[in-house]
Parts: structure tokens; sequence; C-alpha cells
């Protein structure tokens, strides 16, 4: 830079013209709002129960219980955010992490394997299945979409091969103790899921690789164009993906000791819900780790709720589906008011600008 | 809705139309845009235009790219509100949609590849029934009158992916005609287009005028405009400069209303004189481009100048691993490289900033400082510190001025200049040997396109690095370059020094035309 001078001015220049504070305490609030909200809705539900049913809501029994039951809901709801972060679906995560939890009571009680086949082996197969979905987005170039909604579909008539049908109960004794093995008074599913929030927190906030997600998810082109490998970051987040659910899925198996085919269907909007929730909180706008927390709880504390008020059953599938609705809207509004907001901030600037160079001009 | 496609095949037009040389005319123009202003964010796309198109006449749309010659006729077709001024088309004012008797033919003509030309034709009106079901023969029957009218000799019930592209342009006509308009705007007809095919296209609208229909062309191709149209209207930063008859215009005269652009003295001292070569090509061919040999020096701007069709951005774009290479050698640094993946290309040293900002360049919903650290040059189990990258982020945003200065704003939140800046900003940290930029500073102000231009020259002497320029702003290419190459139809025909030039000679060149 040879001349100083010249650039300082310039500087000075430029920050006129694109000045846009608009200096208005009412953007900084809804700012807030918008970062926080979820989080203040969980605390504003936590509150609203425990006055109204204290005496079994407000009790560590329930915490307890609700965050042991939602483990395998948070480890899906882990499981499916990779993919969402590069702009992908994952919709076999439900049938996926059933096949998990069948293939780990089924490992042992039908086949008779020793316990830790059947604690390693389902979440290889889980972690495999994740790859065949990648591969088949990135080389067959099938919409993400569409190609998991048919393996979806698909593990579950394996699912329902391999159990002829039949309830899988009765796991031995090798494999619960593990599955409800308690670490700290927490039982060993809730703090895996813990675990696993840490370790995505730390691998897609704070490595490059998960700059390089944030990016493809950004934008795909531009990534490419930037050099990121993008179909390996994408294969890897379904194969992260695999691995997560198949964890939660067996996990979740060696914990009741008992499988059905049916638990996946169970899985999926629950967790899809937690982390389109978790999209509009924190870092909003995008899909993170401490959100999908949030969401997951928010979900699980109004449901348990309601059961303990004594509403109906079918509220519980009524809730979540209606909660993912309202979130997705609720974040796309806040993206549409923030981009108007700086717009009109935007001309304001301009007009200005106008004014000043007539100003100047007379 | 007035269906009236049965003509017998003469030059008269239907019912109310007038015949042939009805240009004097002036109970109802075609378009009248008065004062239109249009604002898109920081930039201000139109000013002051105006426009006057009278029925049964063949009207020229000029102006350099960015001139807001595309925003006019989106205003036109009703897809954006103009934020001043007022717009008639046909006589009623534009509202949300195109007005009823006018059809907006763009670049990609908008036809449906799969289906038959007659089914194309039909779809945009009304397929001829018979019982109320869709009665195939007397569909194919009407869409052949149609063609016939125009002189045509398409079959309408081959597929419209078949067809040559100069014949799909031709059916996107005859889709429009087919319905009885009276004003068709066509942008860029003919940009892909070799000169035997625009004849035919260029007949096909003398036909429509002979029915008085009114035609609105947009147009780089100087031929077109001096052969066919019957007056011009000129853009230039978003205001009209002239609107003039073409009769007796000469070639010279309509590149200088175009360009507009006195020529302006650059200080090229820091020019450097025995520049190393540091990119090298020799014969590189594409599939649509031919051998091409070109140097970038050492601190060197090197510019391939063109029209749309001339093929240098297919070149930039081989050399960035985005277009396969049929043939030809890359040299970085006098060391023979393969670029068959961006990411192969800058492992060679080569490094490529898009010329389209939105679609190719950013993540708007990622702050400045992601955008510019995209992949972080790092091993993948070092964390990144936000601290660090704050801080750098700072220091590149305040080398390349741009502002405010704060990494951590969402992208979208910036200027398109500054957005620009960032995007340039985002490859120095790779430290290139080779900067291609693809029209580095469309859509960019004034002054921020001024910023740029002075940061690149310093980057480029200051770390030896060689920029490849690829732009359709001339003016442009005559301020920053040291060296152009100039392409007409897929192959350099004439390399100069900037010097020996200015921005009207260049735009001759390119269009081939000598003065």
């Amino acid at each position: 830079m040879s001349n100083a001078e010249t650039n300082s001015g310039a500087v000075r220049e430029a920050r006129r013209r694109s000045d846009t504070s608009d200096g208005a305490v009412g953007a900084r609030v809804l700012e807030l709002g918008g970062r926080y909200g979820l989080l203040i809705l969980l605390i504003a539900v936590l509150v609203l129960f425990s006055v109204w049913i204290p005496e079994s809501f407000f009790a560590w029994q329930n915490f307890r219980g609700t965050l042991s039951q939602q483990a395998i809901i948070l480890m899906v709801a882990f499981g499916v955010m990779l993919p969402l972060c590069v702009d992908e679906f994952d919709f076999s995560v439900g049938a996926n992490a059933a096949m998990a939890n069948i293939f780990c009571v089924g490992f042992s009680v039908l086949q008779g394997w020793p316990a830790w086949v059947c604690i390693i082996l389902p979440v290889v197969i889980s972690t495999l299945i994740g790859v065949l979905n990648g591969l088949i987005v990135i080389k067959l170039k099938v919409m993400s979409f569409v190609a998991t909604l048919g393996s979806a579909t698909a593990l579950l008539g394996f699912s329902q091969l391999y159990t002829d049908l039949q309830d899988l109960r009765g796991a031995p004794e090798s494999i619960t103790r593990i599955g409800r093995a308690e670490v700290l008074g927490l039982p060993l599913p809730t703090v895996v899921a813990l675990i696993t929030a840490a370790v995505l927190v730390v691998i897609l906030q704070h490595l490059p690789v998960g700059r390089e997600m944030d990016a493809i998810g950004g934008n795909r082109e531009a990534a490419r164009l930037s050099g990121i490998n993008v179909d390996r970051r994408v294969l890897a987040t379904f194969a992260g993906c695999g691995l997560i659910v198949g964890i939660g899925g067996m996990l979740y198996g060696a914990n009741l000791g008992a499988a059905n085919t049916s638990t996946g269907s169970t899985l999926l909007l629950p967790a899809f819900s937690g982390a389109f929730l978790g999209s509009t909180t924190i870092r909003p706008g995008r899909f993170n780790v401490v959100g999908t927390l949030i969401g997951v709880f928010l979900l699980a504390f109004i449901i348990s709720g309601l059961e303990q008020v004594g509403v109906p059953v079918w509220i519980e599938s009524v809730v979540p589906g209606i909660a993912l609705i309202l979130a997705v809207a609720a974040s796309s509004w806040a993206i549409r008011a923030r981009a108007a907001r700086l717009r009109e901030a935007q001309v304001r600037s301009l007009t200005r600008e106008d004014a000043d160079t007539t100003e100047q001009a007379a | 809705m007035s269906t009236d496609v049965a003509v017998d095949d003469t030059c008269q037009g239907p019912g109310s139309a007038t015949p042939a040389p009805g240009r004097a005319q002036s109970d109802a123009l075609a378009i009248e845009v008065v004062g239109v202003r249009k604002i898109y964010g920081p930039t201000v796309a139109l000013a002051d235009a105006r426009l006057r198109v009278e029925p049964g006449t063949i009207h020229g749309l000029l102006g350099e790219n960015g001139a807001g010659k595309s925003t006019l006729v989106r205003i036109l077709a009703g897809l954006e509100r103009p934020d001043a001024g007022h717009v008639r088309v046909l006589g009623s004012v534009v509202q949300g949609h195109a007005a009823p008797g006018s059809a907006f033919i763009h670049q990609d003509l908008g036809l449906f590849p799969t289906m038959s030309v007659a089914d194309n034709m039909a779809l945009g009106n009304s397929f001829e029934r018979r019982y109320g079901l869709i009665a195939e023969r007397l569909t194919v029957e009407a869409a052949q009158r149609t063609l016939d009218r125009l002189g045509m000799t398409i079959n309408p019930r081959s597929l419209v992916a078949e067809l040559t592209l100069a014949d799909q342009t031709a059916v996107a006509i005859a889709r429009a005609l087919h319905s009885g308009v009276k004003l068709i705007v066509l942008d860029e007809p003919t940009a892909y287009l070799d000169a035997e095919q625009v004849r035919g296209v260029m007949d096909i609208l003398a036909s429509l005028r002979r029915e008085g229909v009114a035609c609105l062309l947009i147009t780089h191709r100087a031929n077109d405009v001096l052969e066919t149209c019957d007056a011009v209207t000129v853009l230039r930063d978003g205001a009209t400069v002239v609107e003039r008859p073409v009769l007796g215009m000469t070639p010279a005269e309509l590149v200088r209303i175009i360009s507009g652009h006195e020529p302006r003295q650059v200080d090229r001292s820091t020019r450097p004189s025995d520049a190393t070569v540091v990119l090298a090509v020799k014969g590189l061919t594409t599939a649509t481009t031919k051998p091409t040999d070109l140097t970038v020096g050492q601190g060197e701007i090197v510019a391939l100048c063109g029209l749309a069709d001339a093929g240098t951005h297919v070149v930039a774009r081989a050399l960035f691993g985005l277009e396969p290479i049929v043939a030809g050698t890359i040299e970085v640094d006098g060391a023979r490289v393969v670029t068959a993946s961006p990411r192969r290309a800058m492992r060679a040293g080569i490094a490529s900033v898009p010329a389209n900002r939105r679609r190719d360049g950013t993540a708007a919903n990622l702050s400045a400082r992601e955008n510019l650290f995209m992949r972080p040059v790092l091993p993948w189990w070092r964390p990144l510190s936000s601290r660090r990258e704050r801080r750098l982020a700072a220091e590149l945003m305040q080398r390349f001025l741009a502002v405010p200065n704060e990494p951590d704003r969402e992208m979208a939140t910036f200027s398109g200049g500054n957005q620009q800046k960032v995007v340039i900003a985002k490859w120095w940290n790779t430290a290139p040997r080779v900067l291609i930029l693809n029209e580095p500073t469309a859509g960019v102000d004034l002054s921020a396109k001024a910023d740029i231009h002075r940061i690149l020259r310093g980057y480029c002497i200051e770390h030896g690095v060689g920029i490849l320029l690829v732009s359709s702003d001339f003016g442009e290419i005559i301020d920053v370059a040291d060296r152009i190459y100039v392409m007409r139809h897929g192959q350099v025909f004439q390399h100069v020094e900037s010097a020996d030039c200015d921005a009207r000679q260049l735009v001759a060149m390119a269009y081939g035309e000598e003065i």
C-alpha cells in the first residue's frame, strides 16, 4: 500500500457510504430474543408445569426419567444434524437406529453372540448404512431426500425379515448391565449423548472440517470453488450420522433389553423437530448442537408435562408435528424480517448519500 | 385472448393491425418508459431510464453490461416494480405481470425441451380441443399455420430438444406470435448464434414488423442493430443517454455511443518492464474454443477480452479445472501443471475469483470471516482460533478497504462492492502464483471499483503474482490491464498493449469491425 493518506481517506469515505447502523434498541432486542428465545421458552415451560403440577413434574425423578428417555432422541437428532449442516436430509435415521436396536438385542437373543459383538457390530452396520446412503447421494446423484426415504423403507423391511415380525425381548444381563449402567447418577445412554454433544461442538464449531461443512451448507458451489472436497465431506456427514444413530440405537436396545421393528417411526419426527427447532436458536439460521439439545428437551418437557396434566395420548404426535412446522416458519420469518430491515437501512443510507451529493453540488 | 391465428399468409396483419410502414403512428406507443428509477440494495440499477418504442418497429436497447438493460426488461415484464417513474406497455400500466399482448423471450427461451414444437406453442396459449379433450391433430395444424406465416420450415411434431439453438429461438418467437402479441421483447436472442442463423432470426423479426408487431431487441451485436433496427436507445449507468434512429449510423458511431468511454490516463509507472513469465498456456483447446496461447508475467495484469460468446470465460474456466481441456499445456513458473479440478488448480498455484458472486462466490448466511476462511489452511486436528482469524480477517479487510471492518458481520449485510472485496481478499491467504479474476467488478459501484483496481495493481506487484483478468467491461480492461488478448468466436484474434488502444477500439476489435 503505497499511499496511506489516500487509503485512509478512501476508508472514511467508504465507511460513510455503507454506514447502515440504525441505532435501534429494538433491533438488538429482536436479535437477542431470536438468539435465546427457545431457551427462554424452555425455561418458561419448566416453570409453568412446575407451578401447575409441582408434585409430579417438579421432581428429580421426573427430570431424570425425561433425560434418560430422551437419550435416543438426542442421538438421532445429533445424527440427522450432520447431513442437515451440508444441506442434505437423512430420513433413514429412525430406521437405522431401530436396526441397531434390533441387532443389539437380536444378536444376543437369537444368535447368542458374546456381549462385545452385540455392542460393536450393530454400530458398524449402522455406520455402513450411513456410508451407503452417502454413496447413493454423491455417486448416483440421487437427491438425499429420495435416497434416504428409499433406504429407510428398505431397512424397515430388512429388520422385519430379521425378526420375523416378532418382538424381541429378554436380552441377557451381560448386555443390559451395560445399557443400564450409571455414571455420576445419570444413565449411560444420557451420558453418551452428552459426550456426543461435546464432541460435536468441537468438530462443528472448532475444527476446520466444521467450517468446511458450514461453507458447503451456505453455498455448495462457492465451497467447491474454494477447493473443498464437497463429495468427501457429504459422504462423511452421512457416515457420521450412521455412527451416531447406531450408537444411540444400540444403547437404547441394551437399556431396554428388548426391541421391535416399529421403534424407527417414533424416533424420526421428534429428532427432526428438535434439530430444526435448534436451528432457530444460539446460532440462528444454522443447525447447532446446543440448539438441538434445547429443542429436543423443550419438546420432551412439553409432552411429559401435558401427559401428567392428563391430556390424551395423541397429543404426543401432534405437538412435535406442529412444533416442527412452527419452528421452521419462525426461523424463515426471522431471516426475512432481518433481510427486510437491512434493505431498509441500505436504502436509507443511499438516500442520505444522495442528499449529501446534492448538497455538495449546491 | 384474441385468437385470430388462422390468418392467410400475406403481409397483412390480422384485424386491427395496420399495414407495414405504420411507423409514424403515435396514437399508442408499444412501450413508454419515463423517468424510471430502481434501487437494488446498495446499487442504483436505473437512475433515469427513458424508452419509447413505436408500434411496428424494431427497437434496439443497447448498453454495456451493468448499464441497466436487464433491470429495465424485468420492469417491463412486471417482474419488478420501479421505485419511481412510469411504465406503460401497449397503453396499459404494468402491474405485477406482463401486459396483455406482450411477450418476453429471455436468453434461456423458456421452452420445454422434452415436448413437441406444437405442444410448446399451444402451452403458452391454448390447445385445440375436441369434446373437451386436446385434439392432437388440430393443435399441430394450428402450430403449422403460425410457422408457415413466419416462413419457418420447422416440423411442429419434432421435439424442441432436437432442434438447433437457432430453431429453438425461432420457436420461442413463433410461440409468442401464436397468441397474437403486439410486442415482443427479446433478450440477446443472437448471442450464441452464428451469422447465418442470426440472419434467419432477423428475417423473422422483419416479417413481424410487417404485421405491425413492435420488437424490443437487446443485443451486443453491431450488425443486428445496423441492419435490422429502426431506432436505438442506449443506457449508460442506469440512465438513457441516447435515443435516435439507426438510419445513416456507422459502425464506429454505434460503438462510440455504446461505450461512451473517454480514455483515461492510467499510472503505469509501476509496471514491471522485464516480467518473468509466471503462467504460460500453449494450444489450450476446449470443446468450444480453438487453440489458445497466452502468457502472464510476474506482477503483470493481462486481460482476456471479448463479447459474451467469444469464449474468454471458457478459457478461464478451463484454467481452473471447470471445463474439460481437449488439448494443450499449462505451465506455472515454468513447471507443467494439470488443472483437472479446482483443487488441483489451486495446488498448482492458480486461484480464481468467480464471475457470479452470489451464485459461486459467497455464502450469504456466513460471516465475512467465515467466507474469508471457508477452507481453513490448517491440519484437520488443529482447532480454529477465532481470535487469530478475527485479526487476520480484519487485516485483510483493512487492506482491501472492505467496510465496515467487522469480520463477524453476516456476508449478506455488506454492500455488493464490499462483498466483492471480501471474495477477492479470500485468495490472498492462499498465496497463489496466478490469480484469475472473472468480472471482478460486475455490479460493483464506481468507487469500490476504483479501490479494487488500485489494490489489485499493488497486490500483483508486491507479491509477483500474475493476474489474468476476464471482463466484459472494456473500460475496466483499458484501465487496469497491461496487455490484452482479444477473442472472437473462441479464438484469440489480436494481442495488444493496452497503452496502444482505447475502449472504443477494443469494442471494435471485439465486434470484429475495422475502424
